[in-house]
């Protein structure tokens, strides 16, 4: 065995098996003839889940990073703006209810946290118009850029809506064109190992053994290396987020120029939420539910109800897709020379767009940590493994925290969901600090935190979570001053943007007729 | 066209006036003017030369700046301006070019006809030159003011190719310029783009050889020189806080 990691083989052609492969590929030189060998075999019989439409503002970077243009990436991957998302109906279930989780953090975050002065002063705002602009903009479907903002800058933070399906295809070409990913189409069919359990190659159909030194798994549901193979254990956690199935239905506009919303719609129901996604050219809807709380019919029947309300008028004849999905990660990601990324690695409700976002970062430490040889990779892998596992309870903690500040009583399913033995110990800990003191810069300490204590705030004031303040005084006057002078300035800001930013549609139409400046 | 830009005719225009201490009236308040590259060699040694994107079509335009904030020029100082050539997108004032379509042979052609802006400030029927003369024929302001027309027009497709040679080279980059005062107050200017000198050192031969052939070469460079041209303005600056009478 070859000491020396020279050849990196992929076993998946989904969106995480090509963002993997040309980050690997971009930073390790592939196309050259002394880079890193990177290959991505692929079945052409298993089709991808192609679920994942929404990204985090990550994906930005990451693009960037493989080196594809974002005018290309709007024109191939049926791609639009997402500036955050808005929960419906998550806190009484009332027609009204509604509150926003931007993308761009409360005005002055970084010195000033302005939960205390916002919970005194103007608590009949809503908290993300108070501290942030970008509710306003999502409300009025407006874009986040300017048509002479360079590409992937901002005006407004924004992360992507995008057609998965099209997205691989798109990062296929771009990585087999550009950057020198070796494309193997066939079935992996058994696996060759070392003596000491490393695998030696994955053995195809028709290719033949295709070794390698580092092998990633991004097989998809299937975990082919790293469940199949290795056997590692699989946590479920379903006994705390509790939906297990999806149903997704591909929704045509009422007109071709309807305007597309810049944000993610998640509009809670009887026994679970639907996504609702706005491409240029269709939405992507769906119902993710419990089927502990809910049939298939009585699913079905909600799915089509919510898009004939949208004001489709073909939503009885619309093909309803089913998913099933076992809401956890494995054990571990990194077992010998092995790493798993994507479903492979775990999956959870799209309910923050967490899926691909883990991807990248999982990809991106692969890169950036790359072990250049095999006695390095043990210690990288145990790192690898802590961050992510970490990576991972914060998304459940993060994700049940929608869940557990319902005031909905309507169904089992929400009342189910605010049992204590449903919340994991680590997040009843902060809810039973953040009854005293808003989350901040201190509650979360980790250097690349998933989610900001910001979106915590979002999530935590958007939904009513009290507040108990204490009657000393803590803070010093000038503090108030400038809590009030951020305010201003946001206010200032919203009206500033509102007026200078254009329609969502109208800008998408004109980077795809005529493209964005690089710079 | 507005309603206020009106085809240039020696009937319905024959006593249209110019009063050119409106016109610089009006300069005073521009802190910019777009430029074209036949220009460059001219204005670099007095403006500093920037590229910035139109908003309405996101393109490159070229630019000579005149001042630090919006409606601010320090060129003019009263009553004139401190130099002598001024971008000719200010001298055509209150002149615009215009297209009308002939039938020629059967054929539509556009041709390019003069309009006036009969709301600019110096417009009026008093006071200033004569557009035309008692006879009908053309005033020697309106004849001169006809050849910058020209030139502008011309120098629209030169700017277009040499906006898509920047582009193709790399070699604009974004720059935002803050710069501080004799007094201590910053000022800024932003959404500008300049020359990206590394790149432009790193061109090779062949690339060389396309920019010089088209005349492109001297433009870029005019640009970069023009640079020096920032610390004239800052000191016109530093002048215009200083009060008269203290300190000399």
């Amino acid at each position: 065995m070859n000491n020396e990691v020279k050849k990196i083989v992929i076993v998946g052609g989904g969106t995480s098996g090509w963002l993997t492969a040309g980050l690997l590929a971009v930073e390790h030189l592939s196309h050259t003839d002394t880079g890193v060998e990177v290959c991505l075999v692929e079945s052409p019989t298993v089709p991808p889940i192609g679920v994942g439409e929404g990204t985090w503002p990550t994906m930005r970077a990451t693009l960037k990073r493989i080196g594809v243009r974002e005018t290309d990436f709007f024109r191939f991957a049926d791609a639009s703006f997402k500036q955050g998302a808005k929960f419906a109906r998550w806190v009484t279930g009332a027609q009204e209810d509604a509150y926003y989780h931007p993308l761009v953090l409360p005005q002055g975050y970084q010195h000033t946290n302005l939960v205390p002065y916002w919970l005194e002063q103007c608590r009949d705002i809503p908290f993300a118009d108070a501290v942030s602009f970008q509710a306003r903009l999502c409300e009025l479907g407006l874009a986040p850029k300017q048509f002479t903002t360079p590409e992937y800058a901002h005006v407004a933070n924004y992360a992507y809506h995008l057609d998965a399906g099209k997205f691989t295809t798109f990062l296929q070409q771009h990585c087999v064109e550009k950057l020198g990913v070796r494309h193997v189409l066939d079935d992996v069919v058994a696996v060759k190992s070392h003596p000491n359990n490393d695998i030696a190659a994955v053995c195809t159909k028709q290719h033949g053994d295709i070794s390698g030194d580092l092998f990633v798994d991004c097989s998809g549901f299937k975990a082919l290396l790293i469940g199949q193979h290795y056997q590692v254990p699989f946590n479920s956690c379903q006994d705390i987020l509790f939906n297990d199935t999806a149903l997704a239905v591909q929704v045509p506009y009422t007109t071709p120029d309807a305007p597309i919303a810049s944000h993610t719609i998640a509009t809670a129901q009887s026994n679970g939420w639907i996504w609702d996604i706005g491409l240029p050219t269709r939405k992507g809807v769906g119902y993710v539910f419990s089927s502990a709380h809910e049939t298939l019919d009585g699913a079905e029947r909600t799915l089509r109800n919510y898009v004939k309300d949208s004001g489709c008028t073909q939503s009885e004849s619309l093909a309803v897709r089913k998913i099933d999905i076992i809401p956890g990660h494995r054990q571990t990601f990194w077992r010998n020379n092995c790493v798993a990324i994507g479903l492979s690695a775990g999956f959870l409700e799209p309910l923050e767009a967490s899926a691909l976002v883990l991807v990248e970062l999982a990809a991106t430490m692969l890169t950036e940590q790359l072990p250049s040889n095999r006695q390095a990779m043990d210690i990288i892998a145990k790192r690898f493994n802590q961050k992510f596992t970490y990576r991972w309870e914060r998304i459940i903690d993060f994700l049940k925290l929608h869940y557990v500040l319902t005031k909905r009583t309507d169904t089992d399913y929400w009342i189910d969901n605010c049992r204590d033995d449903s919340t994991p110990d680590s997040l009843r800990d902060l809810l039973a600090l953040w009854q005293y003191q808003s989350p901040y810069h201190g509650d979360f300490t980790q250097t690349d935190e998933v989610f900001p204590s910001a979106s915590y705030q979002y999530v935590l004031y958007g939904m009513g979570y009290p507040l108990t303040t204490p009657t000393t005084q803590r803070k010093a006057l000038s503090d108030h001053q400038n809590a009030a002078q951020l305010m201003q300035q946001n206010a200032q800001l919203t009206a500033k943007l509102t007026r200078g930013l254009p329609q969502n549609r109208e800008l998408i139409q004109r980077i795809c007729q005529q493209g964005l400046h690089v710079i | 066209m507005p309603d206020n830009h009106q085809v240039l005719d020696n009937v319905t225009h024959k006593d249209i006036k110019i009063d050119l201490d409106k016109c610089l009236e009006q300069e005073r308040n521009q802190s910019f003017a777009r430029v074209f590259p036949s220009e460059f060699r001219m204005l670099h040694t007095y403006f500093p030369l920037f590229f910035q994107k139109r908003a309405d079509t996101g393109k490159f335009e070229a630019i000579a700046v005149f001042g630090f904030s919006e409606q601010q020029n320090l060129c003019v100082d009263k009553p004139e301006w401190r130099i002598e050539n001024k971008p000719l997108t200010l001298r055509r004032q209150p002149f615009l070019i215009g297209f009308q379509t002939h039938e020629q042979n059967g054929v539509p052609m556009e041709e390019p006809v003069v309009f006036i802006d009969m709301h600019h400030p110096g417009v009026n029927r008093h006071r200033g030159t004569d557009i035309f003369l008692p006879q009908g024929g053309q005033s020697a302001y309106l004849t001169e003011a006809a050849s910058t027309l020209n030139a502008i027009h011309v120098g629209h497709t030169q700017l277009t190719l040499l906006v898509d040679n920047l582009l193709k080279y790399q070699l604009l980059e974004s720059v935002n310029i803050t710069v501080t005062l004799d007094n201590g107050e910053t000022r800024a200017l932003n959404s500008l783009y300049t020359i990206h000198e590394e790149n432009l050192a790193s061109l090779d031969a062949n690339a060389l050889q396309v920019l010089h052939s088209q005349g492109h070469l001297q433009a870029i460079y005019c640009c970069v020189l023009s640079a020096n041209n920032l610390s004239r303005l800052i000191d016109y600056q530093n002048a215009f806080n200083q009060p008269a009478g203290i300190g000399q």
